[in-house]
């Protein structure tokens, strides 16, 4: 019978670091990252290893080396969770990114993303207070009204998380765009 | 957006250089970051992710290649011409700055 141990899945763009510190800590007392899922990580039991884990989102497509570099460079594909890949390594392997560039193009990947959701909330949200404050006395429609009301809901249940994330990524883009 | 800038100007930063010069011979994947370690003598050293990141950009902008392999299942990398015609115009470049830097260190010792 495995043991697990599961860890929460907070976001990414949020916790990425602290995460990746805390699968090295959790490797170091015999639990390995075995899979990613959206509502949180599992981890299997193991022997205790000292190692390193790193993240990166990519969009692969079929033929691909993205894995074979990586293998070749150091380090093991744990498992993915749509575009994220994660990562183990030995103690001393060379980050997976060695240039500011090339890094700066990991988050934009999800930037771009994000913003598809964002914008989608915000038109849905203006859209429906232009419906309820202006049309709804011309044209008197019970099912638009619901409707209507159903879109703000849906937009406003995604504007929060969206804004949040992508002013995560983009915080941290301006951060490496600020290393020197 | 700044990669692709810089190699609209023409001008290759140091990691894109490096892979550019190593590719002077086709290589695969591997050996690519292990000629990276060599040319520079062990300073630089490129990770995986940056390897893949610039190999795509550079596909993108036609300066290297796939070269077609029977034997190997692994992804071979060559110059193209207009990849071979940049780092000759990036080198002279370079070497510029080198004659200019040596003049200024000269200056700053007479001093």
């Amino acid at each position: 019978m495995k043991e697990y141990k599961k860890i929460y899945n907070m976001g990414l763009a949020f916790e990425e670091e602290k995460l990746m510190r805390k699968f090295e800590k959790m490797a170091s007392e015999g639990y390995l990252l075995e899979s990613a899922g959206i509502v949180s990580y599992k981890l299997v039991k193991a022997t205790p290893v000292q190692c390193l884990y790193t993240m990166d989102y990519k969009i692969l497509g079929g033929d691909d080396n993205y894995f074979e570099i990586f293998e070749s460079g150091g380090w093991e594909h744990v498992c993915s969770l749509a575009d994220a890949h994660f990562f183990r390594g030995k103690v001393d392997t060379v980050p997976i990114y060695t240039d500011k560039n090339s890094c700066i193009e990991k988050y934009k990947t999800v930037l771009h993303r994000f913003l598809v959701p964002l914008i989608l909330s915000i038109l849905g949200v203006m859209l429906s207070v232009l419906y309820n404050q202006f049309l709804s006395e011309i044209i008197k429609s019970d099912i638009l009204n619901k409707v209507s009301y159903v879109i703000l809901l849906i937009s406003a249940m995604m504007f929060l998380p969206s804004i949040m994330t992508t002013a995560a990524l983009k915080r941290r883009i301006d951060k490496i765009r600020g290393m020197r | 957006m700044a990669r692709k800038k810089s190699l609209d100007d023409n001008i290759l930063t140091d990691s894109t250089y490096l892979i550019l010069i190593s590719l002077v011979e086709p290589l695969h994947g591997y050996a690519i970051m292990q000629k990276v370690k060599e040319v520079s003598n062990g300073e630089i050293e490129i990770g995986p992710a940056s390897l893949y990141t610039i190999l795509k950009k550079l596909q993108t902008a036609e300066l290297i290649m796939l070269i077609e392999q029977d034997d190997s299942r692994k992804k071979i990398y060559g110059l193209t011409e207009k990849g071979k015609e940049i780092l000759i115009t990036d080198i002279d470049r370079r070497k510029k700055m080198v004659v200019l830097g040596d003049e200024i260190i000269e200056k700053i010792r007479r001093r």
